[in-house]
């Protein structure tokens, strides 16, 4: 009898109601988080996609540049460059280059 | 003056709930509305075992929402040879062992406790978790599962990790400090069995 009685004792619980709620916020929470590290997963396959895409735009856009640079550097083929250096210890150095860019 | 009585059935008019390894194998194949009926489902089991291993509502919420979630994150590991709940169990019980080394605060039985509560259980709540306290873990453990829950020695011993005479041994031990200290209160437990 002391047995069952134990029992009975040891079977009391907080009120069921609250117990209930208090279970269902548990699971609540637990699938929210479950859903909020399956998302970071998503990111990881969408980044390398991404950054790849960027790449090869990045890449157009270079090759469409370097393509065009020759029209740029057409007014130069008119003019000739001269640099002006002076040294720290007062010596001037003049360079010259000319049309072919020679020195 | 004849009576015809017509006996309908709670799973007849309301669908009959799928059986738990049913729920089991389609949650496990992916079907996410079969993970939360199957959580649905064990949810409270989970809460209970572990109010009354850590015996604090608030850090058995806690040790709730964290077991569902590696129960949800394990599901692929368990095979159908191993007795869910029993699974279940583990997981919950390991996590308590977690939670209850790494909370700081001491179980607090106030915590969250409802206004609306009988007075009478009240108490008799805070005596069982006062007396639970004398236990070590592991006897906590073996009492619940054995003599709460109604698990067998063999399947309370697969949950806790140890040998089905263990379990049983650690059981009856805490059984026989919960008598001592209980019947400071009621008396009754003083016969002997």
């Amino acid at each position: 009898m002391s047995e069952n009685r134990l029992r009975d004792l040891l079977a009391v619980l907080p009120d069921e109601d609250e117990s209930a709620a208090r279970a269902a916020r548990a699971r609540r929470r637990a699938l929210a988080r479950l859903g909020a590290a399956a998302q970071p997963r998503k990111r990881r396959l969408w980044a390398p996609a991404l950054a790849t895409v960027l790449m090869a735009l990045g890449l157009l856009w270079w090759r469409e540049a370097q393509r065009a640079e020759p029209d740029l550097a057409q007014p130069l083929q008119q003019e000739r460059l001269e640099l002006h250096w002076v040294l720290s210890d007062g010596t001037r150095v003049q360079w010259v280059f000319a049309q072919d860019f020679s020195l | 003056m004849a009576v015809a009585t017509i006996v309908v059935s709670e799973g007849a008019l309301h669908g009959a709930e799928p059986p738990l390894d049913e729920l089991v194998g389609a949650a496990q194949a992916g079907d996410r509305a079969a993970l939360e009926a199957l959580l649905e489902r064990i949810e409270r089991r989970v809460y209970r075992l572990a109010f009354r291993l850590v015996g604090d509502a608030g850090l058995a919420e806690d040790v709730a929402q964290e077991a569902l979630l590696k129960i949800c994150r394990r599901l692929s590991q368990y095979r159908r040879s191993m007795n869910f709940l029993g699974w279940t169990y583990r997981i919950v019980v390991n996590q308590a062992h977690d939670s209850r080394r790494s909370a700081s605060r001491l179980p607090q039985l106030d915590r969250g406790a409802p206004g609306s509560f009988d007075p009478e259980r009240q108490e008799q709540l805070r005596r069982v978790m006062e007396a639970l306290k004398v236990l070590s873990e592991k006897e906590r453990a073996a009492l619940v599962l054995i003599d709460i829950e109604g698990l067998s020695s063999r399947e309370a011993a697969n949950a806790m990790g140890c040998l089905a005479i263990t379990a049983r041994t650690r059981a009856a031990q805490a059984r026989e400090k919960m008598r001592r200290v209980l019947s400071r209160y009621y008396p009754e437990l003083r016969e002997a069995t």
